[in-house]
């Protein structure tokens, strides 16, 4: 069989070892972890006496800071290669020429992310001789040194999307090299907590999953196993499951982006993401849900706040765009199923309903028989909260016709529903809070209503003050309904007004 | 049926109308001069014949196919040459060229072969092994021409190739237009220097603000325009007077203008009529110094027929 050619690929692999450049990274990249394990080795027998019976605990430390370093460097130098793949052609004025060819877009996005993961590889290959000490000293056995570089090829892959997908939605090279490391450093602190308790063993009593996600984590994943719904697995699996699949989905993104004219990737693109949800959900309810049978209020809460931030992403993400379609009624656009296809801010809403059910079935199948009430309130909670965030990203599509504004209201707006409630509960000294009428505030945060959904439920933050005596999780979601009832009519203003504003052609 | 067929093409931004309406046939081998001044719309009407912009409403069509419903087999018929275009850095002049017929899927085999050839054509053979940054511009453009005929495309848009380029680099880009020509090529090629065009288009078009004020053969457009040609007369001072009057009653005269010493005649009537006005100032005692046929070019053309406003 051959190989398919891609002009974009030989170009890169070609001019990428031009020039002095390449082989500076390739000398810092192996320069920098030789210098720090060339200290350890000298502390380490500065202040360790013996005839080398221990020299196994050296292997180890070899092990963890050449890799450390090492994921650091990548997670540094990958989306810099990629960051400009798009842009830098705009801006060097290459890129008409280049999407006039016969080069499908694809091509050229794919060619790109191929040859930054390559030169990645380059690198990893290159540190073989520093990690292969470890194998001198002993400590560590191959099979982890194998995981951890297969892992740190995945990151690569995944941060060299983000910086491609970046790159496609950029303006500026400046604003997709930042954007990228934005998105990275995101990635990377969200999934730090899962490495550290990886390293330092497991919290609360609960399993840890997911530790390898994160590249500091992936070095120390080769032996451990993670337990997911009762399913033992190593931990490589599910990082290079989520990270592969993210960096997927982010690369048609990016392809989908590109196209002119645009060839219609939505349904590819709301399937992969589907997946990605449906891959996502298993894995994090897996460790976190098995003890959501209402004994542990830790691993409910867990399970809750992960569904809920989830939910708001999802809102956030799929319920806002450019505008809204100008022709047919408002409810039609958004309940009607065969939308899901098109990609547009009203379609979304419904899109995402389908998402949260898809984390609602893996969560209800997933748990054991006592806590599936609670699943099932936890749901209904995350509808309504889709609901309200997903027509007020409708709104804001209409009134401010773009996605970037949109979404970050949208954003904004969900961070000062759920989180500036609950400074009202902010209580200086010792003295007890007394209630006030501020305290009705609360219902607009799900995260009162959350906390009582195991149904036995906390009751501390229910104050006399509070205008309806029912539970937080009753009252919520009908304020959540009304609310976004009420959205939509805004929306629907905001989009009769800017149809009037349309210029009739001259 | 036309190779090039553009029926009543609009292009909206947001606030302007950067094309509007604009129509045109072209036939195999015809070469088309669109002139027009800065910002009148060139860049934007060749952009979506070149399925690089979506036109708003209207269409255009390459051999017969839609260019906003199939550009990819559009792709594949034309070569496009942009105003302003960068090279990729760290490239030598044969990859340069290797890339691009990659890019159009020309069979590996065949690429030396249309490599060579190419730089044959645009006279860059000795440069081959040179990197793409290490050349002049006149060299660049040359090169872009030659990448932009490496998969044999039938029509060639070509926008503002001559700009930027020192006198001697804008001849041999005109050589090498006209060696085109010669080979049977279709070529659209904008221009807001007018002389450039002149010598080698079949037919021009001018246009001002998104409208296409004139097309056709360079003949018929000054027919229209200026409605014939124009005699330039000189007479003596005393005799000025007199020739003004009697001018206008000669069949074909148009207008009679007086500029400096000579007097300018708009003429409608054929060449072997063109005597007849000699003769008439003869009889009328009216000594002639000297009688000529102006020399008219796009020039004049393009003057009158734009009003100097840019969309």
């Amino acid at each position: 069989m051959r190989f398919p050619e891609n002009p974009v690929l030989t170009k890169e692999l070609r001019t990428r070892m031009r020039g002095t450049r390449a082989y500076w990274i390739l000398f810092a990249y192996v320069g920098l972890p030789s210098l720090i394990v060339f200290l350890t080795y000298a502390t380490y027998t500065a202040f360790q006496s013996g005839n080398g019976q221990n020299a196994f605990q050296l292997g180890k430390v070899f092990y963890s800071t050449v890799f450390t370093i090492q994921a650091l460097l990548v997670g540094i130098i990958t989306p810099a290669l990629t960051a400009g793949g798009v842009s830098l052609e705009k801006e060097q004025r290459t890129y008409d020429l280049l999407s006039l060819s016969l080069l499908p877009r694809r091509g050229i996005i794919l060619g790109k992310l191929l040859s930054a993961t390559l030169f990645v590889a380059l690198l990893l290959t290159a540190s073989l001789p520093l990690a292969s000490l470890c194998f001198l000293l002993g400590g560590i056995a191959p099979s982890q040194v194998i995981t951890a570089y297969v892992l740190l090829l995945s990151c690569a892959f995944l941060y060299g999307a983000v910086g491609i997908a970046a790159s496609s939605v950029a303006k500026s090279t400046t604003n997709a090299t930042s954007l990228a490391y934005t998105v990275i450093l995101i990635l990377f602190f969200c999934t730090l907590p899962l490495a550290i308790a990886g390293i330092t063993g497991p919290f609360g009593g609960n399993g840890v999953g997911l530790t390898a996600l994160n590249p500091i984590g992936a070095v120390s994943s080769g032996i451990n196993s993670e337990v997911y719904f009762g399913l033992s697995l190593s931990p490589w699996l599910p990082a290079l499951l989520v990270n592969g699949m993210l960096g997927v989905v982010l690369t048609v993104a990016a392809i989908h982006r590109l196209e002119y004219p645009r060839s219609d990737r939505t349904p590819l693109l709301r399937t992969l993401c589907a997946a990605f949800t449906l891959l996502l959900a298993f894995f994090l309810y897996g460790f976190t849900a098995p003890q959501a049978a209402g004994v542990s209020g830790n691993s409910l809460m867990a399970v809750s706040i992960l569904t809920l931030l989830a939910t708001t992403l999802i809102a956030a993400i799929f319920a806002t765009g450019d505008g809204l379609p100008t022709s047919g009624g408002l409810i039609r656009l958004i309940f009607d199923p065969r939308r899901l296809r098109t990609g547009d801010a009203a379609s979304g809403l419904l899109y995402g309903v389908l998402l949260v059910l898809i984390c609602g079935a893996v969560l209800y199948i997933g748990t054991t028989n006592s806590s599936r009430p609670a699943s099932l309130r936890l749901v209904l909670l995350s509808l309504s909260l889709l609901w309200l965030l997903g027509t007020l990203g409708i709104w804001f599509s209409a009134a401010a016709r773009s996605r970037w504004a949109a979404l970050t209201a949208t954003l904004a707006a969900a961070v000062v529903v759920s989180v500036g409630p609950m400074c009202t509960q902010i209580t200086v000294g010792n003295s007890p809070r007394r209630p006030t009428v501020l305290d009705n505030l609360l219902y607009l945060s799900p995260f009162p209503a959350a906390s009582e959904l195991s149904g036995s439920g906390s009751k501390s933050l229910r104050t006399p003050a509070l205008l309806f005596q029912a539970p937080f999780r009753m009252v919520t979601p009908a304020l959540y309904g009304l609310l976004g009832i009420g959205f939509l009519g805004l929306a629907e203003r905001a989009r009769r007004a800017s149809r009037t504003v349309v210029p009739p052609a001259s | 049926m036309p190779l090039v067929e553009l029926v009543n093409l609009r292009k909206e931004y947001k606030t302007l109308v950067a094309v509007k309406g604009l129509s045109l046939t072209l036939e195999p081998g015809d070469i088309f001069g669109f002139i027009g001044p800065n910002g009148a719309g060139k860049t934007t009407t060749i952009k979506m014949l070149a399925t690089l912009l979506e036109p708003t409403s209207g269409i255009a069509r390459v051999n017969g196919i839609n260019v906003a419903e199939n550009p990819e087999a559009v792709r594949s018929l034309i070569g496009y040459m942009p105003d302003a275009f960068g090279v990729y850095d760290d490239f030598k002049v044969w990859e340069y060229l290797d890339f691009f017929a990659a890019a159009y899927k020309v069979p590996k085999i065949d690429r030396p072969g249309l490599i060579d050839m190419a730089l044959d054509l645009t006279t860059l053979t000795e440069k081959k092994d040179a990197y793409v940054d290490e050349l002049s511009r006149g060299m660049k453009q040359r090169l872009c021409l030659a990448k932009t005929l490496i998969h044999d495309p039938k029509v060639l848009l070509l926008d503002e190739p001559a700009s930027g380029l020192d006198p001697r680099a804008r001849i041999e880009i005109k050589e090498l237009l006209k060696e085109l020509k010669a080979m049977g090529k279709t070529i659209i090629v904008s221009s807001h220097i007018l002389p450039e065009l002149a010598d080698f288009c079949t037919s021009v078009g001018i246009i001002e603000r998104g409208e296409l004020i004139v097309a056709g053969p360079i003949e018929a457009i000054m027919k229209q325009v200026l409605g014939g040609r124009v005699l330039e007369i000189r007479v003596p001072d005393i005799d000025r007077e007199k020739a003004t009057a009697l001018l206008p009653s000669v069949e074909h005269v148009k207008s009679v203008k007086r500029i400096g010493e000579t007097l300018r005649v708009d003429y409608s009537g054929t060449l072997d009529d063109q005597s007849e006005v000699l003769l008439a100032l003869i009889h009328g005692g009216v000594r002639v110094q000297s009688f000529a046929e102006q020399d008219t070019d796009l020039e004049d053309i393009f003057l009158r027929v734009t009003k100097g406003l840019v969309a």
